[in-house]
């Protein structure tokens, strides 16, 4: 199918700011957008810059915003997205986080915040000979939070963060979920800690951009609303 | 911190106790106050609203239902006009709590230069101050008459 390919271009090398430019392809419908834009990297103009890895939808670098919808590339399917656009796709870099070159952005604002929360598990008593035991109830509490992969979707989607890149952002949240409600983990009070900073989890306005864009499904405003209750209530349940 | 088992979930529940952060928290409090004000406010502005422009309707509205509904400057005013100063008093500190809050997130968000975010959210909070002061003033003043 004949497809037209609109890119937001930036060299800040030539580019004062950042400009559109189209590409007509011809592709199948089950083409990925990956695909369609490896399509004009490999045929058409090899100065287009992406950031891609597995392509699977498993490492989580090649997000970007597709049709003003916050994607990974290798995730939506070119047909899809055509009848999204009504015929056009436009691709640009996620917003919020400084652009480096074409659809690739500065992550370290990103993951300043997620090293901010301390996302490991802290836990300083002795296992004992065997493993840290969990019951699959105390297991299956934070399951959802467990899938994400740090794309940035969720963060880069939301308002807030866009107003102000200060504001530690809901995958930070999501990873602080994590580890808030897995009871083998002791540093639960340090964490709300953290987020009780006023560009913490309270300037989280419960828009849902952030639910809408996770590319795991992660229900995002969700897990957001259950660190709030518990740095409402100090009761992690 | 305290734990113990869910009895329907089994799941722990942990209590964090003592818990200052989160006990003495600006924004927490605020939070909260966001959260039931505004559910309050969904009443209170809807049966405004039913009252003015569906009971009495819109092109019934006249100082006379203020007079009745509030009572008159200088006269004693009876227990059902003293509920209606009091419905219409926790509207307007509501709102103009809210509303205050509100935009003081949205300045947080937007204006980036702190010097021009505690200028704007000072005036903006005087003026509300202001006005809600006024407004209470208004209000438990009660209705001048109307000269017909």
């Amino acid at each position: 199918m004949k497809v037209c390919l609109k890119i937001k271009r930036f060299n800040p090398e030539t580019d004062k700011k950042p400009y559109w430019k189209s590409y007509e392809l011809d592709l199948e419908p089950k083409d990925r957008i990956l695909d369609a834009l490896h399509e004009v990297k490999w045929t058409l103009d090899g100065t287009l810059s992406i950031r891609r890895s597995c392509a699977h939808g498993v490492c989580g670098s090649d997000a970007m915003r597709i049709n003003g919808r916050n994607r990974l590339a290798c995730k939506v399917f070119v047909d899809d997205e055509m009848a999204f656009g009504k015929g056009v796709i436009t691709v640009e870099p996620i917003l919020g986080l400084p652009v480096i070159k074409d659809m690739i952005v500065d992550m370290e604002p990103f993951f300043a915040h997620y090293r901010s929360i301390m996302p490991f598990l802290v836990n300083d008593t002795d296992p004992g000979p065997r493993e840290r035991l969990q019951s699959s109830e105390d297991r299956v509490r934070f399951d959802d939070t467990t899938k994400c992969i740090l794309c940035a979707c969720c963060t880069t989607s939301c308002p807030s963060f866009w107003a102000r890149g200060d504001y530690v952002g809901p995958a930070a949240i999501v990873q602080a979920h994590r580890f808030i409600f897995d009871t083998r983990d002791h540093a639960a009070e340090e964490r709300l800690q953290v987020l009780s900073d006023p560009n913490g989890l309270w300037r989280c306005r419960t828009v849902f951009n952030c639910t809408e864009a996770c590319p795991r499904g992660i229900q995002v405003t969700k897990a957001i609303g259950e660190v709030k209750d518990a740095l409402r209530t100090g009761v992690i349940a | 911190m305290t734990t113990q088992t869910a009895p329907v979930s089994g799941r722990t529940v942990r209590t964090l106790k003592p818990f200052p952060a989160a006990r003495n928290n600006f924004e927490r409090g605020l939070w909260i106050f966001m959260r039931y004000s505004g559910i309050a406010l969904l009443f209170l502005a809807i049966s405004h609203f039913g009252l003015q422009h569906l009971l009495v309707g819109t092109h019934n509205l006249s100082v006379g239902d203020t007079e009745l509904r509030w009572g008159l400057t200088g006269q004693n005013v009876t227990v059902e006009q003293f509920l209606w100063r009091v419905y219409y008093l926790i509207l307007l500190v509501l709102a103009m709590g809210h509303g205050l809050n509100g935009f003081r997130q949205v300045a947080y968000d937007y204006l980036n230069q702190r010097g021009i975010y505690r200028g704007t959210l000072l005036v903006v909070g005087v003026l509300v101050i202001v006005m809600t002061i006024l407004g209470t003033i208004a209000l438990f003043m009660g209705a001048t008459p109307m000269k017909r």
